[in-house]
């Protein structure tokens, strides 16, 4: 029985361990079937928001793609909210963008509601969000997808992949053995021969769907589970656990009065989301949304109705930040009421989604319940809200590739990692793909840490602490807040991408342009050094931080609060020779004037954190073994605890096992004297052979 | 016969050839409850070297890695090591278990125990736990203060601001109670001056039951400082005997040395014990030994003066208030600073341990509150990441910049992670959010 007065979530994780059943033995059919089946390098499994990201990173780092769905049509779906970004995984789309990746272009093209969050709060906590047309995102991301290069399409389920056991090492310090990807097997039980598979299945590995006190196998409504995917984990010995998740019922817009409800307006002219546009396609044709709230009585009628949903019932976790009303209000009794969103679906649908009450109760009770909120007293309710529950792999399990450690070949991202949300799935695609392709061409892996991205973050936090709820990103989880934004991850992570070959010319060119245009202003900005009195004008009256006999350069001037670019600019023909403004700001484009400001204004708190980035990196520099057995009978001081933490999650480097919740500063300094003579051998061993 | 568990047992003790080395009382304590959280064997032995290392010699010689029997000397600090890895003690106690070691006096160690038992660990959990709800509370503004229905976001970061400043200032008068328990750590410095033949020596002597430093009745005999450590009611008292002071012409080098020492070592002192014989001295020239007095005054330093030789007045016809009233005058200090004793016959003596146990509590602040030990590592963790990081907080807050007052927040926070041993994690402060506000939608 759960209660959830309490955290809601039991300390043991429901994650289940299975021991050793599977032993694939490709018999001569079998080998002959794969090689009679034309060479299929990389194949992805799902086409939801991980597997795009997946299929089309892939394809980018030059390697033949193959993207294996049930249903082409349902490609790019979008199955809960019909909202992209918010404050940290914004950040995690404008990184996804400046590996090239394709979520942010297209929600430039499908975007109906623009809003920075946070606006107010500093650029290092910027949320870019985007309301979404759902039907135009699925409609363009086909395209997309459709027309990539290096990219196809396949119409098929997926039942299960052949692993085959390596010939050296066999097993790992859990007696379990190791793999190599050989193919995947498909329902009609033909063979696909492939050396790198990205599963991204989302909600559907063993997903069952909750309404009420009813329950069935499902992915999302009307689509059907993944079973045969499931068993091939259980049976290779995976880790795997439940979580569940849930999603609101739809509203008719048409009934409802809106009279009184304050309504929320986009933002004008919108901030586009990927770093190529300076415009986002629907501009104007922008949509509003607006703002309800539950009631008393709603919570009267949630409340006498609590034993008609298994879903709460269920010791399976849910998100604690995105709870269902029916938690909200079992937690929150004191709480009167709740806010509710009316998010429009689209330009061309009645369809709205109520953001907020999330629930799991029959469709009748739901039915009552929307009625009570203000505005929707006639609601008409299109579709209940249902609860999902499904399985997950313990993501411990899995390199900073998001290749699993127990069979080559196999990347997982997504959900099935214990993730929530569209940007987490779509980064991790992004960083699983493109390492397959990467792989599979042998060329060196993209590794992205936490100092270079959120999509570092939460790699690291995945395969690190594991997951004890679905996660989500927020900024609070990165330790250089400051110095990764959402403004600045081209820059952070164009050239890597560049490098490893994953980024497009075009785009690399657009971005070294804007790197360039942003350095001669800054140069430029700190070659006018003047007094405090000089520089009068431009600080519009306000003289607060600066005497009139200060000398300052232009760049630090805008470091001082409230001073911005488009201060300067008007005054800077006073300040150059020919008594012109120099043609350097004659385009400053939004994003650039942007970047300006922003990037003047955290320096002086930069070095702080730049003390902290190296500190970082030292620990990072420093391997650990792997597939190590942790054992304090030798001269490892190290308790039984924290080798038993340190098998179960084999760190990769001294840097990792330090974030691991209960390994002990002693034991990372045993961890240290361990390793730090034999720093050489351990690179080594990550060679591949 | 095994020793008893937990009990003291005199056992006998033999080598591996039958030899009795000695009759020694044995503890055993059994993991986990025990201090490293293994097995542990306490030997008490008779003192002697010769007894000592044969024992060990015969214990080493049980030393056989091949039957996996490894017997080797614990390194330095081995057993807190131990402890810690094996879950005892965080490192705040781990620090006082060190202090405990160097502590010396009854005092001290109350004061290390105080950090042992944890009355250190509490303060600091309490503040830790300040630190990560107040980062909770900006997490929410950041994390969730837009679009989620928490109409308290406004509130929160002044509620943070008024917490910090009620915690920078608690930390403020901690660091101000360490600083006073160091000195009784240390030892408190009690500076004894006086005239030539004053009978400071004596007075030492006296205090320190033992003939520390050398008395005669030449005038002159201390001519350096000499340092006595001593236990006075338990307190660590370091007695600085010093040369004569007096105003003379006539002095050799030496002597004009020592004066000028003297007078500096009184300057370092936490108390000066003012030494003046009861008897004709006209022939002495006070003014100099007055004009410094002056000084030590004017610098706050506690005085206290002891009028020697009572036993040379004892027929006299002056009072003993009268007495006290002309010193009172010529030194300008208060007549309650002053004490008639006599190093010969005792007299006023344990009035005056009573006056210098008094001063020592009050030096110490140990009056009002147990004394408290802290490492100088955390004592420095403090200022320069705790308090620094909520000054730095309060620059950004006056900004109004929610984001690096968090920042500066989180330093604070890893400040007192430092010095716990516990980090303070996202998920402890996510913790704090999901449960103090209705999160999501």
């Amino acid at each position: 029985m759960l209660r959830f007065s309490e955290r809601f979530i039991p300390k043991i994780s429901t994650t289940k361990f299975y021991q050793q059943s599977r032993s694939i033995i490709i018999n001569a059919d079998l080998q002959r079937k794969l090689d009679e089946s034309t060479n299929h390098p990389v194949v992805v499994i799902g086409g939801g928001h991980a597997g795009c990201e997946a299929a089309t990173g892939s394809a980018r780092s030059g390697t033949l793609t193959t993207l294996i769905t049930p249903s082409v049509d349902k490609i790019g779906t979008a199955s809960c909210n019909p909202s992209m970004g918010g404050v940290g995984k914004g950040t995690l789309l404008r990184e996804i963008d400046a590996l090239d990746g394709v979520s942010a272009r297209i929600t430039d093209k499908a975007g109906i509601h623009f809003k920075i969050l946070n606006a107010s709060k500093g650029a290092a906590v910027h949320g870019p969000r985007a309301q979404i047309d759902r039907k135009i995102y699925l409609t363009e991301m086909q395209e997309e997808i459709l027309n990539y290069e290096n990219l196809r399409v396949l119409e098929a389920q997926v039942e299960d992949i052949i692993i085959e056991p390596p010939r050296d090492q066999v097993i790992d310090v859990s007696g379990r053995n190791f793999g190599i990807v050989r193919g995947v097997v498909l329902s009609d039980g033909s063979i696909l021969k492939c050396s790198k598979v990205v599963v991204t299945t989302g909600t559907f590995l063993g997903g069952e769907i909750h309404i009420g006190l009813s329950c069935h196998p499902a992915g999302r409504m009307g689509e059907e589970a993944t079973f045969g995917l499931s068993k091939t984990f259980r049976d290779a010995s995976f880790r795997l656990g439940r979580l569940k998740t849930g999603t609101p019922p739809r509203l008719s817009s048409k009934t409802i009065d809106y009279t009184n409800l304050a309504p929320q307006l986009s933002d004008y002219p919108p901030q586009p989301m990927s770093f190529m546009n300076d415009q986002v396609d629907l501009q104007e044709q922008l949509m509003k949304c607006h703002m309800t709230a539950t009631t008393p009585e709603l919570h009267k009628l949630i409340a006498d109705n609590l034993d008609k949903s298994i879903h709460i019932r269920e010791t399976v976790k849910g998100p604690r930040y995105c709870p269902s009303i029916e938690s909200k209000i079992i937690k929150f009794p004191q709480k009167s009421t709740h806010l509710v969103w009316l998010e429009p679906e689209g330009l061309d649908t009645d369809l709205v989604y109520p953001n907020g009450i999330s629930c799991t109760m029959p469709a009748e009770i739901q039915e009552k319940m929307v009625k009570l909120m203000p505005g929707c007293e006639n609601v008409t309710m299109i579709q209940p809200g249902y609860g999902v529950e499904y399985d997950y792999v313990d993501p411990r399990e899995l390199k900073m590739t998001l290749e699993t450690k127990l069979v080559d070949g196999l990347y997982l991202a997504g959900q099935i990692n214990g993730t929530t949300g569209y940007e987490e799935a779509a980064a991790q695609g992004c960083l699983a793909g493109i390492n397959a392709g990467l792989a599979y061409a042998n060329k060196p892996s993209l590794d992205i840490h936490r100092s270079d991205g959120y999509l570092g973050v939460l790699v690291d936090d995945l395969i690190t602490k594991g997951v004890e709820e679905p996660y989500r990103m927020f900024t609070s989880r990165s330790e250089f807040r400051i110095s990764i934004r959402s403004d600045n991850a081209d820059k952070r992570l164009t050239q890597k991408g560049y490098e490893a070959g994953v980024v497009s010319e075009h785009r690399y060119n657009h971005f070294k342009n804007e790197m360039k245009h942003f350095d001669s202003i800054k140069e430029h900005l700190k070659s006018l050094s003047f007094s405090g009195a000089k520089w009068a004008p431009v600080l519009k009256g306000s003289t607060l931080d600066m005497s009139r006999t200060t000398v300052v350069d232009g760049w630090k001037l805008l470091s001082y609060k409230d001073v911005t670019l488009s201060d300067i600019i008007p005054h800077l023909h006073n300040f150059t020779s020919n008594g012109e403004l120099p043609d350097l700001y004659n385009h400053v484009n939004r994003r650039l004037m942007g970047r300006i400001n922003v990037e003047s204004t955290y320096e002086p708190w930069m070095k702080k954190e730049e003390a902290h980035l190296r500190a970082y990196q030292a620990d990072e520099n420093l391997l650990l073994p792997l597939n190590y057995n942790y054992t304090n009978e030798g001269n490892l001081k190290i308790s039984y605890e924290v080798c038993h933490l340190l098998n179960t999650i084999q760190p990769a480097t001294i840097g990792q096992a330090r974030r691991i919740q209960g390994v002990t500063p002693a034991a990372i300094f045993e961890l240290f004297k361990l390793v730090k003579g034999n720093q050489a051998e351990l690179a080594m061993q990550r060679e591949p052979n | 016969m095994p020793p008893k568990l937990k009990t003291a047992s005199v056992r006998k003790l033999y080598s591996q050839e039958d030899v009795l080395l000695d009759e020694a009382l044995t503890l055993y304590f059994k993991s986990p409850k025990t201090y490293t959280g293994e097995d542990i064997l306490e030997l008490h032995l008779h003192g002697g070297t010769a007894i000592i290392q044969s024992v060990l010699n015969a214990i080493k010689r049980l030393h056989n890695p091949r039957n996996g029997i490894n017997i080797r000397y614990a390194e330095n600090g081995e057993f807190s090591r131990r402890a810690f890895i094996n879950g005892r003690f965080d490192l705040t106690e781990i620090e006082g278990i060190r202090e405990m070691i160097d502590a010396e006096t009854e005092s001290q160690r109350v004061a290390a125990l105080s950090s042992l038992t944890g009355d250190t660990k509490k303060i600091f959990s309490e503040w830790r736990e300040q630190i990560v709800k107040n980062v909770a509370l900006l997490t929410t503004v950041i994390d969730f203060g837009e679009d989620h229905d928490i109409e308290e976001v406004a509130q929160l970061f002044d509620t943070v601001e008024q917490n910090m400043n009620t915690l920078s200032s608690e930390i403020n008068t901690f660091l101000l109670k360490v600083l006073s328990s160091e000195v009784l750590m240390k030892g408190i410095k009690l500076i004894l001056l006086g005239p030539p033949n004053a009978g400071k020596s004596s007075l030492l002597n006296y205090l320190a039951n033992k003939e520390a430093a050398i008395v005669s009745d030449i005038a002159g005999t201390t001519r350096d400082v000499i340092d006595v450590p001593l236990d006075i009611n338990g307190y660590k008292v370091i007695v600085g005997d010093t040369a004569g002071i007096r105003t003379t012409t006539n002095a050799d080098k030496i002597e004009i040395e020592g004066i000028k020492r003297a007078k500096l070592k009184s300057l370092g002192g936490d108390l000066v014990l003012v030494v003046l014989p009861l008897e004709d001295n006209s022939y002495i020239d006070y003014t100099d030994l007055i004009s410094h007095i002056k000084l030590l005054n004017d610098e706050g330093k506690e005085i206290i003066v002891v009028l020697n030789k009572q036993d040379l007045i004892s027929n006299s016809k002056h009072t003993k208030n009268e007495i006290v009233e002309s010193y009172s005058e010529k030194l300008m200090l208060p007549v309650e600073n002053f004490h008639l004793v006599s190093c010969i016959t005792g007299y006023g003596i344990s009035e005056l341990m009573c006056v210098l146990t008094d001063t020592f509590k009050a030096i110490s602040l140990t009056e009002t509150t147990d004394p408290i030990v802290i490492s100088a590592r955390a004592q420095d963790i403090l200022k320069n990441d705790v308090i620094y990081s909520i000054e730095q907080f309060n620059i950004w807050r006056e900004q109004d910049d929610v984001v690096l007052a968090s920042e500066s927040l989180k330093q604070a926070a890893e400040g007192i992670g430092k010095i716990t041993g516990e980090a303070i994690g996202v998920e402890e402060v996510l913790g704090v959010v999901f449960s103090s506000f209705c999160i999501g939608k």
